[in-house]
């Protein structure tokens, strides 16, 4: 089995500034971690390398610190690590940013399976997974919840979050998987793991290397452009009152009740 | 960014293009046009040039020529048990608006199986075309084959704009076909306008988990895609008298699925469809052990909503991960959140901050919960609960 996992550094907080001129990160000054999906994702790769053998590979694209991500990867297990670096690759969208990614698979080989987490924490789009499954022309299954089994190295056997409950899905190898939080929490690397995790190495892309079309990737492959961002206003003049309060808690009561009969409606 | 590029042996010098030039970026030198590198490649000079001498770099401009062509707002039907979904009216809602302000017809695209009942469901709103594809192999799951059927459809109508739910189907599929069309895609956006003259969508959206709002535009690809959050755009009514044309698409041959449906392992949670919710009751570490998850349920049901919950109890094992609202769980946004024994941190309130009334009953009054709350009740959740409910059921009585 060849499994690559997709992760991405994400701002460890979300209260964020944007530069306003060019509508995108101020990433200078921010504290970043692995996208907790994206965690999520490669324990699920561990976990299957671990039963039916074979390698993980993590990949990412971001700026050089993104390095850091990839590290802690590597300290948890996996056992090669690539970069797509470039200033070319920056202002993505969804579109380029696949496009971009799916272009490292073609160069070093898409593998059995390609899991990614369900969504970033500071996009929150979603669209990367299923758009490098388009790019790749493989297919590609989201919200899963854990992956069962593998068959002959053939097929995987899934469940799926919907809204109607969990399916278990049979889906024909090579696919990719968007993951979202299962039921098995992703390591944490002993101090021997990231010691001995030193060793490895992460290769790192940049366009000339990838082979690429530059007028595919970053701001100018993007399809979509932001043209403004804004901090949205939660205003909340609270009414915060003790329950001995009797009055107070009669309004509430008298909203609570308007609720409840449009709800029935 | 100067992506604009120029063809020497083309160029005459005429200068049509300096004096177009909003930010003078163009001279002569010469006989032929130069560009300076304050060039924004806005595409003017590109577009008047009579001799064809100036051509853009940029891929994306390229490709859109001939999209001109583009007309029409189309929704994506989904559906579910052999009723439309509610995200449908809602997609019906926005495109009705957006027809105000572009003068073009809505069309809703359907396909799947048995589809006669949605397909008359669709009948009923203000629609121009109802777009069909009928495949007695289409089921719930087998999304692969779906989008070829979709992708299909789109290229040969041609719409101007493709809108879907952020629905866990739209959230698989619209991206995918987004990327088969090379054109872009705003997800989950909770506002549109429209720039007249040219009917470019302003798709707004937010990101960072709320924190950030951000307006995209996709100006040289078509259809310009987005979905759309869940309760927040006001649905369409069905009315009488609406005929749109049916169309159907027979042509249409797909491929065998590679993705197969074995079985549900747990629908059990069928009922907690919290993402369409109106009502949300949902309980924290607060309650101290499991067994008062039970208070949770009763308010819930006395108000008729739905139950969510925090991480901590997730965690805990008390209620299934199905539940879990924030930002490793759901993003719901009800009318009504009643937040019991919860603290409030941040990867919580991602995932409910836009709902429209906020309760909070904690008994820390610095509880951060509060902060965002339009009511909070300071004091104990088992004796707050029970005294709501009992209140509750006296009105209701009073009232009938
Ligand atoms: C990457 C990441 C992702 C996360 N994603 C999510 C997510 O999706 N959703 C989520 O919810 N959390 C998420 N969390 C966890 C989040 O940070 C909090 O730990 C969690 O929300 C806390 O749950 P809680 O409010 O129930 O518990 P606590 O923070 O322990 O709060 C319990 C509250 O109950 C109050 N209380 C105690 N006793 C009573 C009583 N008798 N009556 C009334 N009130 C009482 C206390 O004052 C306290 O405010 C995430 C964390 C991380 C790091």
């Amino acid at each position: 089995m060849l499994i690559n996992i997709f992760i991405k550094q994400v701002p460890e907080s979300i209260d964020i500034e944007m530069d306003a001129k060019t509508h995108t990160l101020c990433r200078e000054s921010i504290a970043y971690q692995t996208n907790p999906f994206d965690l999520f994702a490669l324990e699920e790769g561990l976990l299957l390398k671990e039963k039916y053998g074979g390698k993980t590979r993590v990949l990412s694209m971001g700026p050089p610190q993104a390095v850091k991500a990839l590290e802690e990867s590597l300290s948890m297990g996996a056992d090669d690590a690539y970069l797509l670096s470039d200033p070319l690759f920056s202002g993505a969208d969804t579109y380029a940013t696949s496009y971009t990614l799916s272009s490292v698979l073609k160069l070093i080989g898409i593998g059995d399976l390609i899991l990614v987490g369900k969504q970033a924490t500071d996009g929150d789009t979603g669209q990367v997974g299923p758009e490098l499954a388009e790019h790749l022309k493989i297919t590609h299954v989201t919200n899963v919840r854990s992956i069962k089994e593998i068959i002959n190295g053939k097929k995987v056997i899934i469940s799926k979050m919907t809204e109607k409950g969990t399916a278990l899905l049979e889906v024909e190898l090579p696919a990719l998987l968007t993951i979202t939080k299962t039921d098995k929490e992703p390591r944490t690397p002993t101090l021997r793991d990231i010691v001995q995790s030193k060793r490895k190495f992460i290769d790192i892309f940049d366009s000339k290397r990838l082979k690429i079309d530059t007028m595919k990737t970053g701001l100018k492959g993007s399809p979509t452009k932001v043209i403004k961002t804004f901090k949205p206003e939660y205003t909340s003049e609270g009414r915060i009152f003790p329950m001995s309060d009797s009055i107070s808690l009669s309004i509430l009561l008298k909203e609570l009740q308007k609720k409840q009969e449009n709800n029935v409606e | 960014m100067k992506l604009i590029r120029v063809i020497k042996g083309n160029c005459t010098g005429c200068g049509v293009c300096i004096n177009l030039c909003q930010i003078n970026a163009l001279f002569l030198s010469g006989k032929t046009i130069q560009i300076k590198e304050n060039c924004t490649s806005c595409m003017a000079c590109v577009n008047i040039c009579p001799v064809h001498a100036l051509e853009s770099q940029s891929e994306i401009y390229k490709s859109s020529i001939g999209n001109l062509k583009a007309k029409g707002i189309a929704i994506l039907a989904e559906h579910d048990s052999g009723r439309i979904s509610q995200i449908v009216a809602q997609l019906i809602g926005i495109a009705i608006i957006l027809k105000k302000e572009i003068h073009e017809p809505v069309y809703a695209i359907i396909i799947g199986s048995n589809i006669e009942n949605q397909i008359q469901e669709l009948r009923h709103y203000d629609i121009d075309e109802i777009l069909v594809y009928k495949n007695e192999n289409l089921n719930l799951f087998n999304e692969d084959i779906q989008i070829d059927a979709l992708t299909e459809i789109i290229k040969e109508k041609n719409p101007n704009i493709f809108i879907g739910g952020s629905t866990i189907f739209g959230r698989s599929v619209l991206p995918r076909i987004a990327a088969r069309l090379s054109t872009g895609l705003t997800a989950d956006c909770t506002n549109f306008s429209v720039r007249k003259g040219d009917k470019l969508l302003y798709q707004t959206r937010p990101a960072f988990g709320g924190n950030l709002m951000a307006t995209i535009i996709c100006e040289k690809r078509r259809p310009q895609m987005a979905s759309i959050r869940q309760n927040i755009f006001q649905p369409a009514l069905q009315q009488k008298g609406c005929n749109p044309k049916i169309i159907e698409f027979k042509q249409i041959t797909l491929p065998k699925s590679k993705i197969n449906f074995l079985e549900y392992l747990e629908t059990q949670h069928c009922t907690t469809i919290l993402s369409n919710a109106k009502i949300i009751v949902s309980g924290g570490r607060g309650l101290k052990e499991k067994k008062n998850l039970s208070l949770i349920y009763d308010l819930a049901e006395s108000l008729g909503g739905e139950v969510g919950a925090s991480r901590a109890i997730v965690d805990a094992g008390w209620i299934p991960y199905s539940h879990q609202i924030g930002q490793t769980g759901k993003t719901v946004n009800p009318k009504l959140y009643i937040a019991c024994g919860i603290s409030g941190a941040i990867q919580h309130l991602i995932g409910m901050k836009t709902s429209d009334m906020i309760v909070a009953i904690n008994n820390d009054p610095n509880a951060p919960i509060f902060r965002i709350a339009d009511y909070g009740i300071i004091g104990d959740l088992k004796e707050v609960i029970p005294e709501i409910i009992s209140q509750l059921e006296k009105k209701r009585l009073n009232l009938t």
